[in-house]
């Protein structure tokens, strides 16, 4: 009796620290707001698709629906990291070369017009999304990339394909676990490369690839609970494949309606997809982010909301130097590009001046 | 008993003869049998077992753990080097001395700033600057061409007589010293004179930007969050939008602006960062920027309408090739429908300068073209002045690399000669500022490694890893020491390598040598490979075990 009661009161003492904590993070948080919108300056994606195989297109329609959403909602697309790990819309199987339907009325083709695709086939490892996401990166690796985060950046990461408890496949060869990436975002915290992730899966058990995680800023939402299955939406006759997961079908229906400024927080889009259409049960788990996501925008992880800062004042310049005249300057230096008419010859075929530096 | 145990050892025995298939020669063949069990096991546990530990083994060079732990708690203190000249003589200089002592208390604060005062006549050559220039700007220049304020990080106060250049508030020069006229004590002049020295060494800004281990909770605030931190290269790209090229021809010398105006800036912080610089002009590019309301004569548009406004192209502007931090700057020429095209401010005030920053993006500025006179003809052919673009772009530029003075500290009742370019107390607070910067980084990053190596047992740490760790503390403590001696531009230099070595040995792509090797899953992958051999080894122990105790008995 006296064990229990005590264990009471320690709980009890445990919550209103919480509690305490909390409340100093949102006062902050107020006096924040004065300053800047959002304590955010930039918005990150990283979609990854991890399945091969024609069977699997709508892995591919999925993130692409996804790309082309961010897109729309403003994030740009250099700092989308699209992974997609087979070609659908060449694949010879595909009756619509080049494109890509995430539905079977055909409205969009999401592989249109702008897609960048950072990481394609075979270069969709764990390996290199482990790096990604680490930073640790070869020097030599474009700034495409690269996940250019630093403390005031906020990451989308949505990930599709076939999973397990605790483990998603990546390329039918190798998969990643459930610890990996709960290490990986560790890492990108110590390192301050984020301010809030959040992470969204497609897959079936999904639930399980959140659960180890144990970095702070962390929202995550998963189309299925452990056990369950996450299933596909609809078919597409013509094509002969399933075309989107319904977990992702409902969750594009919802960020359709919205715009760039509307005030829809994220609370409403955990909701999205409940259990009678779904099939399988959304979990989401809260636990690690610091923010009532009731009162976090949609726009914070799928727009790209800039703080803007006016400028009341400019240095004063002396002008520029009178050597030139300002209009004869710029004429004189675009005229000689129309008055030369530079020769043109053609390439040596055997171009002998290399033969000979070689034999001195 | 013992009889017993006998029984049960004879029965041992016949059963091992059962299954060697021979019971002639029992017992040589049972030393066999037991020798070999002993071999096999000795191998396991001396050979094999020691073999398979070494070869899985994590590689890890040792590190200074605790180093890496405790480095992040030390205090950093910079000592900055105050002279002080008494041109007036009616200063007293003992109490003046009491005083000024009176503001180097000791701090808790894991940053300490420590001013080391100097009093002093002045020399004869400043005497005769004083007296030959005509006003202060004048002087300033004088006092700077003696070359006596070289030393980077270090002030000089001129306590000139009341009456002297008409000076009516303390005034901050445009190199490395600030001109005051002595207040009848001693005590309202040192407090006037250590709020100029804090205004120009801007403390407050340095305290904020130093939490390599309070990172967790602290929110950020205006200034950290504007201006890019921590950075050793920067680029800079001009972009100029043309969204109507058939209507405007728009030319800008943008290459003589950045010759004539931005090159002496970028000259003079060359000594902290190197800048790129490029420029570039976009055709056909369509803003997200409609303007809400119409009144009179402008096409507004309104403070919350920009943070949308430049998504569209975002992808455009960037340079694709460098991975330092990019600041853009683009001139947007907005379509001749919309003309004028003005920016309004949230208390619905005309913004005169027409522009905005963006954090650690870069800066946006509105420059309206009259549209061409009709009937002419089209493209009408614009020169951009310049001169404009860029006074608006250099202020920018100078707040997001993080020179804004004014920002924390209350600089009301100061005046500050001006330069266009920076002046070197600005230089040297920039200085100061990359140097906390980069401290607090290559602490945190180093403190971070030694949590996440405890933490997470597959990192291999190389010896090419370790040897940067090594460099960068070292780097560390020497530049800590420097600051603490008051050698900013020596400090910078070790802690700027520090960084970089901090930031290479974190980022080693050899750390996830072992990604595919987590230790959940070592014992699926080592099972199968360990019970061929482990269990015979082990179930023939129980034997080896009576097999000598029945030994020992005989022997007694």
């Amino acid at each position: 009796m006296d064990v229990w009661f005590i264990n009471l009161l320690i709980s009890f003492l445990l919550i209103s620290i919480g509690h305490i904590s909390f409340s100093q993070v949102s006062n902050a948080d107020e006096k924040f707001s004065s300053f800047f919108k959002s304590s955010h300056t930039n918005n990150w994606a990283v979609l990854v698709c991890t399945s091969r195989f024609w069977f699997n297109y709508r892995h591919v329609a999925n993130v692409l629906s996804f790309y082309r959403s961010v897109k729309r909602l403003g994030i740009p697309d250099s700092q989308i990291i699209l992974m997609i790990a087979d070609e659908m819309a060449c694949n010879a199987r595909n009756p619509r070369p080049a494109t890509i339907y995430n539905n079977a009325h055909h409205h969009i083709n999401v592989y249109g017009d702008d897609v960048e695709v950072d990481y394609r086939g075979y270069e969709v490892t764990v390996e290199n999304f482990i790096r990604l996401l680490t930073g640790r990166l070869p020097p030599n690796t474009p700034r495409s990339k690269r996940l250019l985060t630093d403390e005031h950046s906020n990451i989308l990461i949505y990930m599709t394909g076939h999973g397990g408890d605790g483990f998603l496949k990546f390329q039918d060869a190798e998969e990643i676990t459930n610890v990996e990436l709960a290490d990986a975002f560790e890492q990108m915290w110590q390192k301050r490369r984020y301010h809030e992730i959040f992470f969204m899966i497609d897959t079936c058990q999904a639930e399980s690839m959140f659960q180890k995680f144990y970095s702070p800023n962390i929202l995550a939402v998963a189309s299925s609970r452990v056990g369950e299955d996450s299933l596909s939406h609809h078919g597409d006759s013509s094509i002969g494949v399933y075309v989107i997961d319904r977990y992702t079908y409902y969750a594009l229906e919802f960020l359709e309606k919205i715009n760039p400024d509307s005030a829809s927080n994220m609370a409403e889009f955990l909701k999205v997809c409940p259990k009678r259409v779904c099939m399988s049960t959304v979990a989401s788990r809260k636990d690690l982010f610091r923010r009532d996501p009731k009162t976090v925008p949609l726009t914070d992880f799928f727009g790209s909301v800039r703080n803007v800062e006016l400028t009341y004042t400019t240095v004063d310049l002396p002008p520029l130097s009178a050597k030139q005249n300002d209009t004869n300057h710029t004429l004189r230096s675009n005229k000689p590009q129309l008055e030369e008419k530079q020769m043109k010859y053609y390439v040596d075929q055997f171009p002998e001046w290399v033969f000979k530096e070689n034999e001195i | 008993m013992s009889s017993n145990q006998e029984e049960s050892v004879q029965q041992n025995q016949i059963n091992l003869d059962d299954t060697l298939g021979d019971s002639s020669s029992s017992t040589v063949r049972d030393a066999g049998a037991v020798y070999a069990i002993c071999t096999f096991a000795l191998i396991f546990a001396f050979v094999g077992f020691p073999l398979w530990w070494k070869t899985t083994e994590v590689f890890r060079v040792p590190l200074p753990y605790q180093k890496m732990d405790s480095l992040p708690m030390q205090k950093v203190t910079h000592l900055i080097g105050v002279t002080v000249v008494l041109v007036d003589n009616s200063v007293e200089k003992s109490s003046l001395w009491e005083q000024l002592t009176l503001f180097n208390l000791k701090s808790s604060d894991q940053l300490e700033f420590k001013y080391h005062f100097n009093l002093r006549e002045p020399f004869p050559e400043e005497r005769r600057a004083i007296v030959e220039s005509s006003n202060l700007i004048d002087l300033d220049r004088r006092l700077h061409e003696l070359g006596l304020m070289k030393k980077i990080g270090s002030l000089w106060m001129y306590i000139l007589p009341t009456n002297m250049f008409d000076l009516k508030q303390p005034t901050v020069g445009s190199h490395r010293a600030a001109y005051l006229h002595s207040p009848s004590s001693a005590v309202s002049l040192s407090v006037e004179l250590m709020r100029v020295v804090s205004n120009m060494v801007e403390e407050k800004t340095l305290r904020k930007l130093f939490l390599p281990t309070s990172m967790s909770l602290k929110q950020p605030d205006k200034d950290t969050m504007r201006s890019t931190s921590a950075y050793t290269g920067l680029d800079v790209i001009f972009t100029l939008l043309s969204s109507q090229p058939e209507v405007y021809d728009i030319r800008w010398d943008i290459e003589r602006a950045v010759e004539e105006y931005l090159k002496p800036f970028l000259e003079f912080i060359s000594l902290i960062v190197n800048v790129d610089v490029k420029s570039q002009i976009l055709f056909m590019t369509p803003l997200n920027l409609q303007p809400k309301f119409l009144n009179e004569t402008e096409h507004i548009v309104s403070v919350d309408q920009l943070s949308l406004a430049f998504n569209p192209v975002e992808s455009k502007l960037g340079s694709h090739s460098s991975l330092n931090p990019t600041l853009n700057f683009v001139t947007y020429v907005p379509p001749k429908e919309v003309f004028p095209l003005q920016i309004y401010t949230e208390k619905g005030e005309r913004l005169t300068t027409n522009s905005f920053l963006s954090a650690r993006w870069g800066g946006f500025y509105v420059y309206n073209i009259p549209p061409p006179t009709e009937g002419s003809a089209l493209p009408s052919t614009v020169y951009l002045d310049v001169k404009q673009v860029m006074k608006v772009f250099l202020s920018q530029l100078k707040a997001l690399i993080g020179i804004h003075h004014c920002g924390d500290t209350d600089c009301s009742g100061l005046f500050f000669i001006q330069n266009y370019t920076c002046t070197d107390w600005e230089l040297d607070f920039l200085m100061r500022r990359q140097a906390q910067e980069q401290l607090a980084k290559a602490l945190g990053s180093l403190h971070s490694l030694a949590h996440l190596l405890e933490t997470i047992s597959n990192i291999v740490i190389t010896n090419v890893v370790g040897d940067k760790i090594y460099l960068a503390i070292d780097s560390l403590e020497k530049g800590i020491e420097l600051l603490k001696t008051g050698n900013l531009e020596e400090a910078f230099g070790f802690i700027k390598r520090a960084f970089v070595s901090s930031e290479e040995a974190f980022y080693h792509p050899s750390l996830l040598a072992l990604l595919y090797f987590p230790d959940d899953q070592k014992y699926a992958v080592y099972i199968p490979l360990f019970l061929p051999v482990s269990i015979p080894v082990i179930l023939s122990l129980p034997h080896l075990w009576r097999f000598l105790q029945v030994k020992t008995k005989k022997k007694h």
